[in-house]
């Protein structure tokens, strides 16, 4: 006996699951028909791939602070993609560390920069007389100098057309007071050297020397490259851009062909070998009181050797290029694909459930005769079909941030959405639920003496949810759209990595397309797949639309 | 009967939305402004009692007078304790110092003290708060000897418990000058009747592109007037584009063209539109350089005395933000004319016109044209007026100086009484024009006229 009864439940278990299944595969070759549909799958599988590579390929710390990373200082600033190399005739410098070819200390350089000096006079004596020199020059400098700082050479070979705004001294370590200072050796000749970058660095773990901010480096740029070949005024000029309204960089112009006209950056770049000769200089520490203070001098040897990086961060960078605050636009699309699908399911399946709800109990308040409620409940719904959404949400948005100084992430556009977005859904659903509630079957119900709440659950909604899916995929691209024009008005969370922010950002410098672009692609295509998908739903699920 | 009770129903449906549409905005607005006034207040009492604005004689005791007499030899020095804070608006006079020892720098030192140092040692352990200090007059001693009198002319110190009490008074002439103790449902009913006529005050910032006026109204009215220039202008040409297309696909349905179009329709539909404009610029302005990059610039002269090339000057500014509207809008215009032309093809009435042999243009321009142009004219309109303010988001991008820049600029300036007028008027031109189409639509369709 017992074992018949266990055997029955299990055979119908199966019986309905193979329906279910061929349920699923009818609508599946329903559904293969619709070549949008298939295109919107195929969009939507793209975007689901590449929310799971920003998990995966952006780091953790990445993730959690994006807006203000301290990775992104190593990078430039809004410059184009890598790629950029292959079909332009300019080459872009792609970032590049260079590590220090000769370090040693500082005395060694002291004695190849006199023999330099005097290389007119020595040439002229016999080979003894010179040797003698260079051993009075090596005592001399030992003497002045011994213990008393590193050196580090780096040599450059330039073969891009764009260096790049900003060059970068990265000093790992460093456990004494010191100066830093620089030295650049260009291929025909002209040296830059004396560039004080920095008069005192306390000790530091790491620490990063912008050259681009360096008075003393665009002194020397000015003296030594403009000065000679384009005249006083010229001169002049740029120092006055450079210096006071910081409006140009004076890193390119290191790098330029030394001709007239140098001052305006037409001359196009020298190509060849760069030397940089970074100097890490002791500070003398001051001991004493306030009256009577002596400087003593420190001997480097006793530290630990600085590690010194020379960092060119280049002029193109990654698949996607930089933003003006040097964030890869790759991960920030990543993260925004994350952000985008987020905020769609989550307001969508919340709408299209409040939505169906609402408009099932309406038309079945309608349907089993209580037409006042029915009234009630579509005049509310009405109103708020009614009203425009954006304003709306915009007005949400300011009252948000003056009042409760709350800048609006992901999950407050989408419960400000879902204040609106249920109605639609609300009117549809209430039509269909309409016609459910003609139907004979529900009268055999009602006959059979089935309660509302059971007639509403068990025979109207269950034929509203094929409606329901479609309505879901069909209320995302808005919800995506809004969420990009509230950010575009700069209303949102800046810390918030969606692409309508990025189009924010990237407003007024329109000819970066490498990061104007983007963004809008991957809304428009996040808009269509599900798009795509809702309209081949609905076509499928509404037969209304069959015929057309 | 049919229509008059249409229009009933849909006159109490509308005048319902504009009522909770204008109560729910009023309410906001309302919570709005009392916190900007607050905020305005709160600031304003501030800086009062920071001293940067010395506040009015009558609330502080009367200033007293009194004569340091100080040893020359760095002895100022020590008068001035050394502490950081900045004041600026005490007067100190050096007066007829006939004394080489006492050198100027010494005099310049103690001015620089005087100003910028919080407290002065008063003879005994007292302090004075600098904001209580009025003068400060230096002159040489009668005594023997290089000497200076300082004379400091000060309030009396007000303690802790008497700022309170002076703040709080401060604060209750605020509340009552900004009327922050008038409950807030009293505000409320104030704003209905001040937001059915536009009174919306006057904006916190000056916004030359709209003229010298202050005054929100004028501001919003002179920009509905351009955006509208922008705005109705390029829904014409997206109707006509789109309702032409539309017929087209509806008459060869099935063929490449009409599948084309609702995969268009769709994509437009899904292409935010400030960002197509800033494509448009990157494209047509910086790398082909047709059209300029931003749309509003003041007309050269020589262009102001001909008419025909003032227009060509507007058309080729405006080519870009139009363009921009135009391409998003035709495409779901033209995909909704097609879908209710091709109901119409399918109506008995076209049937039985076909049955009867008519000639093919006869159908289609008496027939179907006659039957389609209404509710195409008025839902394309319903459309329009529903993406009205997504165009005037994407007038930022071309600096066009309607309702979107100064919005624009009124929220990054959290200008709130601007912010509030132009929602105001977006929230209520939509819902008010939706239902005068809709009564216009109910006129039209016979169905609903004679139900």
């Amino acid at each position: 006996m017992s074992g018949e009864k266990k055997v029955a439940p299990q055979k119908s278990l199966r019986k309905t699951l193979s329906y279910k299944i061929q349920a699923l595969r009818d609508f599946w070759n329903e559904y293969k028909r619709f070549k949008i549909g298939i295109a919107g799958l195929a969009l939507l599988f793209i975007l689901i791939g590449m929310a799971i590579a920003a998990n995966i390929v952006v780091p953790a710390d990445i993730r959690a602070n994006w807006a203000s990373n301290p990775r992104w200082v190593y990078n430039p600033k809004q410059v184009p993609p890598s790629w950029i190399n292959m079909f332009s005739s300019e080459k872009y410098l792609e970032p590049t560390n260079l590590e220090p070819e000769e370090t040693g200390d500082y005395w060694r350089v002291c004695i190849i920069q006199k023999i330099e000096e005097n290389k007119e006079q020595l040439e002229q004596y016999p080979p003894d007389v010179r040797k003698k020199w260079i051993e009075f020059f090596e005592e001399q400098c030992k003497m002045q100098f011994k213990g008393r700082g590193y050196y580090y050479e780096y040599r450059f070979d330039l073969e891009a057309d764009k260096v790049g705004k900003e060059i970068m001294i990265i000093i790992r370590n460093l456990e004494f007071n010191a100066t830093i200072e620089l030295d650049i050796y260009r291929p025909d000749g002209i040296n830059l050297t004396g560039i004080k970058v920095v008069t005192t660095l306390k000790p530091t773990d790491e620490s990063i020397q912008k050259l681009s901010f360096s008075e003393s480096l665009a002194s020397a740029v000015i003296e030594n490259l403009i000065e000679p070949i384009d005249g006083e005024d010229a001169a002049r000029d740029l120092e006055a851009k450079i210096k006071t309204g910081r409006a140009i960089s004076p890193i390119p112009y290191i790098f330029m062909k030394a001709l007239p006209g140098i001052s305006n950056a037409t001359t196009g770049t020298l190509k060849g070998e760069y030397i940089f000769r970074i100097y890490v200089k002791a500070v003398a520490v001051a001991t004493g009181n306030a009256t009577n203070t002596t400087a003593t001098n420190i001997t480097v040897s006793e530290y630990e050797e600085p590690e010194i990086i020379l960092r060119f961060p280049g002029a193109c960078y990654g698949l996607l290029g930089t933003d003006a605050k040097g964030r890869d636009n790759l991960v920030t699309i990543l993260l925004g694909s994350q952000l985008a699908l987020l905020l769609g399911f989550t307001y969508s399946i919340a709408a299209v459930i409040i939505g169906v709800i609402y408009g099932a109990t309406s038309g079945y308040l309608r349907g089993s005769g209580k037409m006042w409620a029915d009234e009630v409940l579509q005049r509310i719904n009405e109103v708020i079909y009614s009203l425009p959404v954006l304003p709306f949400l915009i007005i949400f948005s300011y009252y948000l941030r003056i009042v409760y100084k709350i800048q609006p992430n992901i999950f407050h556009i989408a419960a400000l959405l879902l204040i609106f977005g249920w109605s639609g859904v609300a009117i549809v659903t209430r039509s269909m639920a309409l016609s459910v509630m003609g139907q004979p079957y529900i009268e055999s119900a009602i006959a059979l003496g089935a309660r509302g709440r059971r007639i509403l659950f068990k025979y109207v909604l269950p034929q509203l949810v094929p409606y329901a899916f479609a309505a879901i995929a069909l209320n995302i691209p808005g919800a995506i759209l809004m969420e990009a024009g509230l950010s575009f008005l700069g209303l949102t969370d800046p810390n918030m990595p969606s692409w309508g922010r990025m189009i924010y950002e990237a407003q007024n410098a329109i000819k970066a397309w490498w990061w104007v672009l983007p963004p809008g692609i991957m809304i428009t295509i996040t808009a269509v797949a599900f798009a795509f998908i809702g309209t081949a739903l609905d076509t499928i699920v509404n037969p209304k639309l069959k015929g057309r | 009967m049919g229509y008059g009770r249409y229009v009933v129903v849909r006159g109490l449906n509308a005048l319902l939305v504009l009522f909770i549409a204008i109560l729910i905005t009023v309410s906001v607005f309302s919570v709005l402004e009392r916190v900007q006034y607050e905020e305005e207040a709160r600031q304003k009492l501030m800086l009062e009692m920071m001293g940067t604005r010395i506040p009015p004689a009558y609330e502080y005791p009367p200033p007293i007078s009194k004569v340091f007499d100080t040893p020359v030899n760095g002895s100022l020095k020590d008068l001035f304790s050394i502490e950081t804070a900045k004041i600026d608006r005490i007067n100190v006079t050096i007066v007829n110092i006939n004394c080489p020892s006492l050198n100027i720098s010494l005099l310049t030192y103690a001015k620089k003290e005087l100003y910028y140092n919080t407290t002065i040692n008063s003879g005994s352990n007292k302090t004075v708060h600098p904001k209580n200090i009025i003068d400060i007059i230096i002159v040489e001693s009668p005594q023997p000897g290089c000497r200076v009198n300082i004379t400091v002319k000060y309030r009396k110190d007000i303690t802790d418990q008497k700022l309170q009490e002076i703040m709080k008074k401060r604060w209750d002439a605020y509340v009552k000058q900004y009327g922050l103790d008038v409950p807030l449902y009293i505000k409320v009913f104030s704003w209905v009747y001040r937001s059915l006529i536009l009174d919306f005050g006057d904006a916190r910032e000056s916004y030359p592109a709209y003229g010298n006026t202050k005054n929100v109204r004028a501001l919003i009215l002179t920009a509905l007037a351009r955006t509208a220039l922008l705005f109705t202008t390029a829904e014409i040409i997206a109707l006509i584009i789109g309702i032409l297309l539309g017929l087209l696909a509806a008459y060869k349905r099935g063929g490449i063209f009409d599948r084309f179009l609702s995969v268009f329709a769709l994509t437009t539909n899904s292409i935010p539109m400030y960002w197509l404009g800033m494509i448009l610029i990157l494209f047509f302005s910086y790398t082909l350089g047709i059209f300029p990059p931003r749309s509003w610039e003041y007309v050269p002269e020589h262009v102001k005395a001909n008419t025909s090339a003032l227009i060509a000057w507007y058309l080729h500014h405006m080519a870009l933000p139009l363009i921009t509207i135009v391409f998003v809008a035709f495409g779901g215009i033209a995909w909704y004319a097609r879908n209710i032309a091709l109901s119409t093809f399918q109506e008995d009435f076209i049937m039985v016109a076909w049955a009867k042999g008519l000639p093919e243009k006869t159908v289609l321009y008496k027939h179907v044209l006659r039957a389609i142009s209404p509710p195409i004219v008025t839902m394309s309109l319903f459309s329009v007026v529903s993406s009205f303010f997504g165009a005037i988001i994407s007038e930022v991008v071309f600096q066009w100086p309607g309702m979107g820049r100064l919005y624009y600029s009124a929220l990054s300036n959290t200008d709130t009484p601007v912010v509030l007028g132009v929602t105001y008027l977006t929230i209520m031109v939509t819902v008010l024009t939706k239902y005068i189409l809709d009564l216009i639509y109910g006129f039209l369709d016979p169905r609903i006229k004679t139900a």
